[in-house]
C-alpha cells in the first residue's frame, strides 16, 4: 500500500515538476516584438535556413550584447553590428563595411574616417557620426568595455558633421587604426541609458548589420535577412545557429548533412564527413603560428646554441602528419603566416626548417657542452633538462609534446612534458612572472606580421612576450614600424623582427594553427577556398562569418 | 513528536553547514576566473581585456566575513549572482533555463530505474536458480560499469544516425515553440527517448541486485518460512511478506537518488546536447565561475537534504521501529 503511495506520488510530483519547467522553458524563450511580426509576413516556404554551428559550448543565454562572452559563437558581431572597416587577420583581406575609407594626418596622428551615407540601423533610424562617437565615449566611461585599449592610444574622437569622424591619437601608431576601425559601433539610442555597457543585457539587438534576430530559445537562435540593408538583402534569407554540448554529436550531424557551416575539429575527416556526400566540404586554412615558447630566462635556454640544437632535433613534418592529422603544414622560419609572405617576406632568410641531428650534436658539442654519464648534454656539471608545459585534454599538442621528447633525446636534451590543468596552463603562460622553462602555444595574428612580433617581442606592452624577449635592436623596429606609414619602412622594420626570430630562435615556430571549416555548398555556392581565399572562412571568428554570408547565392 | 522535532533540527542545522561550506570551498581553488576566458580565446583577445574582465568581475577585496555576511543575505533574497562565463547573465537564469530539464528526463529515468529495478530483484527473487537469475544482473552491471558516454553514444550512433528513429541532439526540435502546446511536448518526447535510455541503463542495475539481496535476505526471515509451511501461494509471500519488508532500504536509496537527479548526467547531456544543469556545471567548475558553482552546489545540498528529510519522514511511517527507537 504505502509504496505504491510513495510511488505516485514520486512519478506525480516529477511530472509536475517537468511540466512547470517546460512553460518556465517557453516562457524564457522570449519572441522579439520586431522579429515576431516581421516572422508572419516572410513565411519563406521553399529556402530552408543555412544552419551554422560554430562551436560547440553548450546551450545559449538570452544576450545579444556585443561584449557577451559567446559572442564568436552566436554571430551577432558581424551580423547585427558592424565595425567601420574589417581587417582579416587569416586573408589580409581589408573589407570597408560602415566607412568608405580613412586617411591619416597630422605626421600620423590623426586619422579621419569617411562613413558610409543612407545607413540605417535595424530599427528604421539612421546611423550618423554621432553613434560612433558615442561608442568611443562608452568606452572611455567604462574602462571594462574597453577590451583593445583605445583609450591608451587615443586622446580625442570628434564628430566632423553627421558623416564624418577623426581620431586624434596620444603618439604615432600607424598599425592601431585596425583596431580602431575595427571596433563595433553600438546604436547610441538603445545604449544611451543603460550604463555600463557590458553589464547590459541585450535581447532585442538594434544594429546595421545583414541580419535581424528573429527567434531564440537555449537550443536554437535564428536570424533573418534584413531587407534594408545598406549592402542589399542578403541571399540567404535565414540563418539557424543550433546549440551543441560536445563534438559526438556535432560530427555526426554533419556527416547527416543536418549543418551546412562548421569550424569543429573532425579526426579523420575523409571517412567521418567528406566521403558521405560529394557536396561536403572542407578546408583548413593557416590561422597562427603554433609555437614552442623558450623562457630565456631560465639557465641553458638562454644560450643560443641550445635553441639551435633543439630547432634541428625537432621533426616539425611528423608533428603536422601525426600530432595534428597532418591537417597542417610545417611553419617558416620567418614566422609569416602564407597569406603574408608575398607582401611581407624579408630576404636572405632560410626558407625552410631542416632536421639534422648530427648538426644539433655538433652545435652543442662547439659550445662547450659535453654528454654524461646518462647521454645527456651536460655543461659544469647541469644537464640540458627542461620541463615542457601542455594543457591536458589538447589532444594533439599532448601528442606533439610526447613526441618533441622523444626527439630531442636523440640529440641528448632531455625534456619532461609538464601536462597541466587547462586553468594552471593559463595562469602559468599569463602571469608577469613566467611560470615554465619551455611551452607549446599559439602566437597572436593580426592584420600584418607586426601584430605577432610585437605581441611576441616587445618587452613593454607585448601581450604574449612568452620568452621573455628584450632585444633593443628588435624593440627599435617594432617602434619603427608602428610610428610610419610608409610600407618601404614598414617592410625594413618587419625584416629586422624576421631575422631575429629566424636567427634567434627566441621561440621555435612549429606548424600553422588551423582555422577550422567545413561547408556544405549543395544548397548555396560562393564559399571561401583555397582557391578563392577571400576573407577568414571560420563560422567563429566575427565579422568575417558575415562577410561569407554576404557572399552566398542559391545554387542555380 | 520529539523524533520531528530532532529531525526539522538536523535539517536546519544541515542546511547552514551546507550554506558555508558553499561559500569557503570555491574560494580555495587556484587560478583566476578572468585568465581562463582570456585563455579560452586563444590570442583573438588584447591584453588590456584581460584587465577589463578582472574589473568587470568585481574582484573584491574585502574582508572574508563581510563577503560572508553579503553572501547569506544574497541567498536568502534569491540573489546568486551574475556567472563570469555568461557575463552578465544571472546565474538564477541559468539555473532556471536548465533544472527542469534534467529534472524531468533525469528525473524521470531515475524514477523508471528504481521502480523497474526493484520489480526486477523481485522477478529474481522469484525465479531463483533458473539461467535468467544470473543473466540479468550480468547485463545489468555491464552497463552500469561502461561511461555513460560510451553508452549514450551507442544510443545515438544506432538509433539516432543509423537508423534514424530518434534524434541525434537537442531537448526539442527547431521547429517547434516551446510552451503548452502538443507538437512542443510531443517532441520533447520524441528526443527524450535516447537521453532517458541512457540514464536508465546505466542505473537500474544497481537497484535490481539491491532488491535482490534485500529480497534474498528477507527471504530467509523466520516468519516468511512459517507463512511458507502454513501454505501461502507463493505471489502473495513474494509480494505481502517480503517484498514489503525488503523494501525499506530501497527507500533510503531512492532518497539519495532523487537529491542526486539535480546534479544532472553531465556524460549525457554532453553526447545529446540535452540543455541540462551537469552541462552547465561541469562548465562553471572547469571555468571557475565563482557564482555559477556556488548557486549550483547550494541547489544540489538543499535538494539532497530536503530528500532525505522527507524520506526520513516517509520512513517513520513505513517501519514502526525507527519512530520508537527500536524498542518493542
Amino acid at each position: 500500500m504505502k509504496k505504491r503511495t510513495i510511488g505516485m506520488l514520486g512519478a506525480s510530483t516529477a511530472v509536475l515538476v517537468a511540466l512547470t519547467g517546460f512553460s518556465q522553458v517557453g516562457a524564457s524563450a522570449t519572441t522579439h516584438a520586431l522579429a515576431a511580426s516581421m516572422t508572419m509576413k516572410r513565411a519563406i516556404a521553399n529556402e530552408k535556413p543555412l544552419v551554422i554551428l560554430a562551436s560547440p559550448v553548450g546551450p545559449w543565454t538570452d544576450n545579444f550584447s556585443p561584449w557577451s562572452n559567446e559572442v564568436g559563437d552566436t554571430g551577432q558581431i558581424g551580423l547585427i553590428y558592424q565595425p567601420l572597416e574589417y581587417f582579416d587577420a587569416v586573408t589580409t583581406a581589408k573589407v570597408p563595411l560602415l566607412s568608405t575609407g580613412y586617411s591619416w594626418s597630422n605626421g600620423y596622428k590623426t586619422l579621419t574616417a569617411n562613413l558610409r551615407h543612407g545607413v540605417k540601423w535595424s530599427n528604421g533610424s539612421a546611423f550618423t557620426s554621432a553613434d560612433v562617437v558615442f561608442t568611443f565615449q562608452e568606452l572611455k566611461k567604462y574602462p571594462d568595455a574597453d577590451g583593445n585599449g583605445d583609450w591608451n592610444v587615443l586622446s580625442s574622437v570628434v564628430a566632423k558633421g553627421p558623416y564624418q569622424v577623426q581620431f586624434n591619437f596620444k603618439t604615432v601608431n600607424v598599425p592601431y587604426a585596425s583596431y580602431i576601425l575595427g571596433q563595433y559601433i553600438i546604436p547610441k539610442q538603445q545604449f544611451a541609458n543603460l550604463g555600463d555597457p557590458t553589464k547590459a543585457i541585450i535581447k532585442n539587438p538594434i544594429g546595421t548589420g545583414p541580419y535581424i534576430l528573429q527567434s531564440f530559445n537555449s537550443q536554437d537562435i535564428t536570424y533573418y535577412a534584413n531587407p534594408q540593408y545598406w549592402g542589399g538583402e542578403p541571399a540567404v534569407r535565414t540563418v539557424e545557429y543550433p546549440a551543441f554540448s560536445g563534438n559526438d554529436s556535432a560530427d555526426l550531424a554533419l556527416a547527416k548533412s543536418q549543418v551546412d557551416w562548421a569550424g569543429i575539429f573532425i579526426p579523420s575527416i575523409q571517412a567521418v564527413y567528406a566521403s558521405k556526400s560529394p557536396y561536403h566540404k572542407y578546408w583548413f586554412p593557416a590561422g597562427d603560428v603554433t609555437m614552442l615558447y623558450t623562457n630565456m630566462s631560465v639557465p641553458g635556454l638562454n644560450d643560443y646554441a641550445v635553441r639551435e640544437a633543439m630547432s634541428l632535433a625537432i621533426n616539425r613534418t611528423q608533428l603536422a602528419n601525426e600530432g595534428e592529422y597532418g591537417y597542417t603544414t610545417v611553419a617558416l622560419p620567418s614566422g609569416l603566416l602564407p597569406s603574408q609572405v608575398s607582401e611581407w617576406q624579408a630576404s636572405g632568410l632560410p626558407s625552410a626548417f631542416t632536421m639534422n641531428d648530427q648538426k644539433a650534436e655538433q652545435i652543442l658539442m662547439k659550445a662547450g657542452y659535453k654528454k654524461d654519464s646518462s647521454g645527456i648534454f651536460a655543461k659544469d656539471g647541469k644537464e640540458l633538462s627542461f620541463t615542457m608545459q601542455v594543457p591536458t585534454g589538447w589532444t594533439d599538442w599532448d601528442t606533439d609534446v610526447s613526441l618533441m621528447t622523444q626527439e630531442m633525446a636523440q640529440v641528448g636534451i632531455k625534456i619532461v612534458p609538464e601536462v597541466e590543468a587547462q586553468s594552471t596552463y593559463f595562469s602559468n603562460i599569463f602571469s608577469p612572472k613566467k611560470q615554465y622553462q619551455l611551452v607549446i602555444s599559439w602566437t597572436n595574428p593580426g592584420p600584418s606580421p607586426f601584430f605577432l612580433f610585437n605581441s611576441m617581442f616587445n618587452p613593454k606592452g607585448g601581450s604574449f612576450n612568452e620568452s621573455e624577449v628584450n632585444n633593443p635592436q628588435v624593440t627599435t623596429a617594432l617602434t619603427q614600424f608602428s610610428s610610419s606609414g610608409s610600407l618601404a619602412v614598414q617592410k625594413s622594420a618587419l625584416a629586422v623582427m624576421q631575422k631575429y626570430l629566424a636567427t634567434q630562435l627566441p621561440g621555435l615556430p612549429l606548424f600553422y594553427g588551423s582555422t577550422w571549416y567545413e561547408y556544405n555548398d549543395q544548397n548555396y555556392t560562393g564559399w571561401p577556398t583555397a582557391a578563392n581565399p577571400y576573407i577568414d572562412p571560420a563560422p567563429y571568428n566575427s565579422v568575417s562569418q558575415a562577410i561569407v554570408l554576404m557572399h552566398l547565392k542559391p545554387r542555380t | 513528536m520529539r523524533y520531528y522535532i530532532n529531525k526539522v533540527g538536523f535539517l536546519l542545522i544541515s542546511i547552514w553547514a551546507a550554506i558555508t561550506i558553499n561559500f569557503i570551498l570555491p574560494r580555495m581553488m587556484p587560478g583566476n576566473p578572468a585568465e581562463i576566458i582570456f585563455g579560452k580565446f586563444q590570442g583573438r583577445l588584447q591584453p588590456s581585456a584581460l584587465h577589463a574582465m578582472m574589473i568587470e568581475f568585481g574582484f573584491s577585496n574585502a574582508p572574508w566575513y563581510i563577503q560572508y555576511f553579503q553572501y547569506l543575505g544574497n541567498i536568502i533574497t534569491g540573489h546568486f549572482g551574475i556567472s563570469y562565463s555568461y557575463f552578465p547573465v544571472h546565474v538564477k537564469t541559468i539555473i532556471e533555463q536548465s533544472l527542469p530539464w534534467t529534472l524531468g528526463a533525469v528525473g524521470i529515468a531515475t524514477l523508471l530505474a528504481a521502480i523497474i529495478g526493484t520489480f526486477g530483484g523481485i522477478f529474481i527473487a522469484w525465479i531463483r536458480g533458473s539461467f535468467l537469475e544470473k543473466a540479468i544482473p550480468i547485463v545489468g552491471m555491464f552497463f552500469q560499469a561502461t561511461p555513460a558516454n560510451w553508452t549514450a553514444f551507442m544510443l545515438l550512433f544506432f538509433f539516432g544516425f543509423d537508423l534514424s528513429i530518434f534524434p541525434m541532439y537537442h531537448g526539442f526540435g527547431s521547429d517547434v515553440t516551446p510552451g503548452f502546446n502538443w507538437p512542443f511536448i510531443s517532441s520533447v518526447i520524441d528526443h527524450g527517448v535516447l537521453p532517458v535510455a541512457t540514464v536508465f541503463l546505466t542505473g537500474v542495475s544497481g537497484w535490481i541486485v539491491g532488491m535482490r539481496a534485500n529480497m534474498i535476505n528477507t527471504l530467509g526471515e523466520d516468519y516468511v518460512i512459517f507463512a511458507e509451511a502454513k501454505g501461502v501461494s507463493k505471489a502473495r509471500l513474494m509480494f505481502s511478506y517480503t517484498a514489503r519488508n525488503a523494501l525499506l532500504p530501497q527507500v533510503t536509496s531512492l532518497a539519495i537518488a532523487i537529491g542526486m537527479i539535480v546534479n544532472g548526467s553531465i556524460l549525457m547531456e554532453t553526447e545529446f546536447s540535452y540543455p541540462g544543469i551537469g552541462f552547465q556545471l561541469n562548465n562553471a567548475v572547469s571555468g571557475e565561475d565563482y557564482p555559477m558553482v556556488q548557486g549550483m552546489f547550494l541547489i544540489i545540498a538543499l535538494c539532497v537534504l530536503f530528500a532525505n528529510f522527507i524520506v526520513d519522514l516517509l520512513y517513520s511511517r513505513l517501519d514502526p521501529r525507527v519512530r520508537t527507537g527500536g524498542a518493542n
